[in-house]
């Protein structure tokens, strides 16, 4: 009983002993256990291109084998199980292949992964592309690996929001613009360029970031006509696709009008003598035949070599004038010399806050009074006169006593 | 006729011995005659003066011409007035002082008393013909506004310093008719030297204020 029990054990044993020990992650040939390489994973950047762009395809290949393994108990062979990389490459019939081969690359260790990227160019027309990846390894099967490019065409456009039908002239008005991104990835550096000839026009550069696949954003901008007859405004969106930019345009007529502006108009003027030697009162009305109100209006005589501004009015407040008002004035002044015109000076703060000044010349006729003095002659004729009234008076008051 | 030069020189002793005549009103009548033409005349050259600085239509002459001559006559009547009014002053404040005298006396010492105002109007027409009536010619007036023609013509008249010189002198001669008044109606209403000279001090101190009041400070008002 003993020696068939240890036959049976013996052939067991070496039944067991010629069975290969097998991790699943490995391959098993004539020559011994093989790595198992795979790709894991892949990436297009951008995701979808545009007829033009370039880019890139990443893969990652990864050795799946876990340990180095001895295939047998009695066979003391450890098999490490790294995979030797000799090339991937990137085929394709239609994309460009910028960078497309690595040659050599070595071993991959078991567990362990590698990327690769890849250029292309995707001067192609718009629709779907599977470019092939091949791995070749030493002493084992290759790999090969489709990934699958999008090419999309399809642009940023822009849409007018809200745009007035007419502009004043001089005047701010806002213009707002629709960014859409119809796409199917989203795009970035999204800026929007307003260019215009005339105007002003702020900001000069709306920046939007980025914007994703199928939605849109808005960019506002302030415009101000500094003429009647101005260009249209051409906006420009510029945006990235991966690292390919890319810009379109959108036409924005604008109507500009007549802005609202104060005038304000000298009439009325009267030219009076005053109080005093060249004294004259300058009196009238200011008329605002503007479409505007004027406001802080004031009008004052400029202080000239000939003209002289004296109180109590040397300028005049007339304070805010609405549209088709009027107010009086009167200016006070010396004058002197041959002066045949008063220039004054007004005033005035249109809507905006801006100051505004007019300068009016008011004719006048004018001759100067020259005040004299009591000359030499006169003072010693009164004092010689006051001698000989005092002598006389003196005298009759003496002998009176 | 009086001697005139004694009553310049020794009022006292002048109307001392006037005393001891007759009560006469033609010398004193004749004094202030020619004074009162003195002013007239003055009076009647500024008119022309001013008139003839105005723009007047140019048949307006003869009508012009007889306004002038009416202001003349005017002028000189309110100067002889100033002679009754003076008299009439001087005897009144008198009466204070126990003033003895008829009024008739007082009356003609009082016209002896405006001989120095006879050099005073010939110097005051020698400088409205030589210096204020030039300047009025010259002058544009304006007459659209009456208060400030008469304002800006006070302006020209007071401040001509020929006419402020004349001005002083009037004052000067003032204080000499003052200095012969006082001595006037010591004789005729027989007062003491210091009644007398209150009793002419009182109003011409009044006059001469205001004259200098009028010439020098009412300029500026």
């Amino acid at each position: 009983m003993k020696k068939h029990a240890l036959l049976i054990l013996l052939f067991i044993s070496l039944l067991v002993s010629s069975i290969p020990v097998m991790n699943a992650e490995t391959q098993s040939t004539d020559n011994g256990p093989q790595p198992a390489v795979i790709v894991t994973g892949y990436e297009v950047y951008p995701d979808v291109l545009m007829k033009g762009d370039t880019g890139t395809i990443g893969i990652t290949i990864k050795n799946t084998a876990k340990n180095p393994i001895q295939v047998s108990v009695t066979d003391p062979t450890v098999y490490m199980l790294s995979a030797d990389i000799r090339s991937v490459e990137l085929y394709s019939r239609d994309l460009k292949i910028l960078n497309g081969k690595y040659y050599n690359v070595g071993e991959l260790g078991a567990g362990e992964s590698l990327l690769f990227t890849f250029e292309i160019e995707a001067d192609i027309p718009d629709g779907m592309y599977f470019p092939r990846i091949n791995v070749d390894l030493e002493a084992t099967e290759d790999i090969s690996y489709q990934v699958p490019v999008r090419v999309d065409s399809t642009p940023i456009t822009l849409a007018l929001l809200d745009v007035p039908e007419s502009i004043p002239q001089n005047e701010r008005s806002e213009v707002k613009i629709g960014v859409s991104n119809t796409r199917p990835n989203s795009v970035s550096g999204v800026s929007v360029i307003p260019k215009g000839e005339k105007m002003r026009i702020t900001p000069s550069n709306f920046f939007i970031g980025e914007i994703g696949g199928n939605e849109m954003d808005a960019a506002s901008f302030n415009i101000t006509p500094q003429s009647r007859y101005v260009s249209d405004i051409d906006f420009e969106v510029v945006y990235r696709n991966g690292d390919n930019w890319h810009a379109e345009t959108l036409n924005v007529p604008i109507n500009v009008v007549e802005g609202k502006e104060a005038e304000i108009l000298l009439t009325g003027v009267s030219v009076e003598r005053s109080i005093g030697f060249n004294n004259y009162i300058i009196a009238g009305e200011l008329d605002n035949i503007g479409t505007d109100v004027a406001g802080s209006i004031l009008i004052k005589t400029e202080n000239t070599s000939d003209v002289e501004p004296v109180q109590p009015y040397k300028s005049y407040f007339v304070g805010t004038l609405d549209v088709d008002d009027f107010g009086s004035f009167e200016l006070h002044m010396r004058l002197s010399g041959d002066v045949t015109e008063v220039p004054v000076i007004i005033q005035f703060r249109d809507s905006d806050g801006d100051l505004k000044t007019l300068k009016e010349q008011i004719p006048i006729e004018f001759k100067e009074v020259e005040e004299e003095e009591l000359s030499e002659w006169w003072i010693v004729f009164i004092v010689c006169i006051v001698a000989v009234v005092a002598v006389i008076i003196g005298y009759s008051w003496k002998v009176a006593k | 006729m009086p001697n005139l030069f004694q009553v310049l020189t020794n009022p006292n002793r002048f109307f001392m011995e006037k005393m001891e005549e007759e009560v006469s009103l033609r010398t004193p009548f004749l004094i202030v005659l020619v004074q009162a033409i003195l002013g007239g005349i003055s009076g009647y050259l500024t008119f022309n003066a001013v008139m003839g600085s105005l723009p007047i239509p140019a048949d307006s002459g003869p009508i012009l011409a007889v306004i002038g001559i009416f202001s003349l006559v005017i002028g000189a009547l309110v100067v002889l007035a100033f002679w009754p009014v003076y008299a009439i002053v001087f005897h009144l404040i008198s009466t204070i002082f126990k003033g003895d005298g008829e009024f008739k006396r007082s009356l003609e010492f009082t016209g002896y008393g405006f001989i120095p105002s006879i050099f005073s109007g010939i110097i005051s027409l020698i400088v409205m013909v030589s210096y204020v009536i030039p300047s009025l010619s010259r002058m544009q007036i304006p007459m659209e506004n009456p208060e400030l023609a008469e304002e800006y013509m006070r302006q020209i008249l007071l401040s001509n310093p020929a006419m402020q010189a004349s001005a002083i002198l009037g004052i000067i001669f003032t204080l000499w008719s003052a200095s012969i008044w006082i001595f006037a109606l010591r004789h005729a209403r027989k007062l003491t030297v210091r009644d007398a000279f209150i009793t002419v001090a009182i109003p011409i101190g009044v006059v001469i204020t205001y004259s200098i009041y009028s010439t020098f400070f009412a300029l500026g008002a």
